[in-house]
């Protein structure tokens, strides 16, 4: 049990009601923020591990291919082929928002294969190559959209998570505990109040009723005593 | 910049086959350099990085994934294999959900 330091006054009561009903309310929509997130994440990771597979397959296969052709023609000479290639790949970037996190979208328009070089100086490898790498490019920047989303995303629920708890745990049950004390505070004064008041009454009423006994009751109660001595 | 690709001289050489541009860097002053110019440009494109470079720039690395500006990044394996055990996404997920939320299959 926790308390905020406070004086239990009515206004400080009235002012941590408020502050407990902002809580409650910042919590139930931050709860709702995460579940958001949750799923999210959990569609986006199907797509993920879909892609990820599909470039797993592809990379290996154009590594593989290029580990070859390497071992073929030679580091050098492969360079100066690929010195001449080139494709018009375009890449336009957006932003979408997802509970509130900006979220990139990738749209990839991939330069489609062409022979780019003379066929004289080289092999089928280097066209392997070139079709292989491609087919591993068009995956890598599909990746790239999702992964960018995701660490976004989780990074954002990391977050959110820890706000929740932060109210969840220590606002609101400190606001409740502080409200309880306060109540019971002002409850206590107020029997204390009751009860002096009670002590002020019974004194006046006795400040009130002793003229009158004087006046009515001591000559009808005192004369018989008076004439019984 | 569409596609450019930070790494080992061979990595780059093949993607120069798909048509991206490339720095080829063998240490950690060169990669923070080529990484920066890459960054600063800010322009739509997605930017390749081989793990090597990915595990010696990890902080910046860390620090522009979370800026959330293009270029966008990902990473992909040098073509000599992969290099030891890396963090996955499904990790970082993890990390993040506090629980694990699918199955391993």
């Amino acid at each position: 049990m926790s308390r905020l330091n406070v004086a239990p006054t009515k206004s400080n009561q009235l002012i941590l009601k408020r502050s407990l009903q902002i809580a409650t309310g910042g919590f139930t929509l931050l709860e709702q923020k995460r579940e958001i997130l949750v799923m999210e994440l959990m569609r986006l990771l199907d797509r993920v591990k879909q892609v990820q597979a599909e470039l797993a397959v592809r990379r290996q296969k154009a590594y593989a291919t290029l580990r070859q052709a390497l071992a073929y023609n030679g580091y050098h000479h492969l360079r100066n082929i690929a010195g001449g290639i080139h494709y018009d790949h375009q890449i336009k970037t957006s932003t979408r928002i997802t509970a509130g996190v900006r979220i990139p979208t990738i749209t990839i328009r991939q330069g489609q294969f062409q022979s780019q070089f003379g066929f004289a100086s080289t092999d089928s490898l280097v066209d392997q190559t070139m079709v292989d790498f491609l087919d591993l490019l068009e995956t890598a920047g599909r990746l790239a959209e999702l992964e960018s989303s995701v660490w976004l995303l989780a990074r954002e629920l990391k977050k959110t998570q820890r706000r929740v708890n932060a109210l969840e745990q220590i606002f609101i049950p400190n606001y409740k505990d502080t409200l309880r004390y306060i109540a019971e505070a002002l409850e206590s004064k107020e029997l204390d109040s009751f009860f002096t008041m009670k002590m002020v009454k019974k004194k006046l009423a006795k400040a009130d009723e002793e003229p009158s006994d004087d006046a009515v009751e001591t000559p009808g109660a005192g004369l018989p005593q008076a004439g019984t001595l | 910049m569409a596609y450019h690709i930070i790494g080992d001289q061979d990595t780059v050489l093949g993607y120069r086959f798909a048509g991206v541009t490339g720095d080829a860097v063998d240490n950690e002053e060169d990669a923070r350099e080529a990484f920066t110019k890459a960054v600063a440009s800010r322009k739509p494109g997605v930017l390749l990085l081989t793990e090597a470079v990915a595990d010696m720039l990890e902080e910046e690395v860390t620090a522009h994934r979370l800026a959330a500006v293009p270029p966008y990044l990902t990473i992909v394996q040098d073509i000599w294999g992969p290099r030891g055990k890396r963090r996955s996404l499904q990790e970082l997920i993890d990390e993040a959900v506090g629980i694990r939320i699918v199955r391993d299959e």
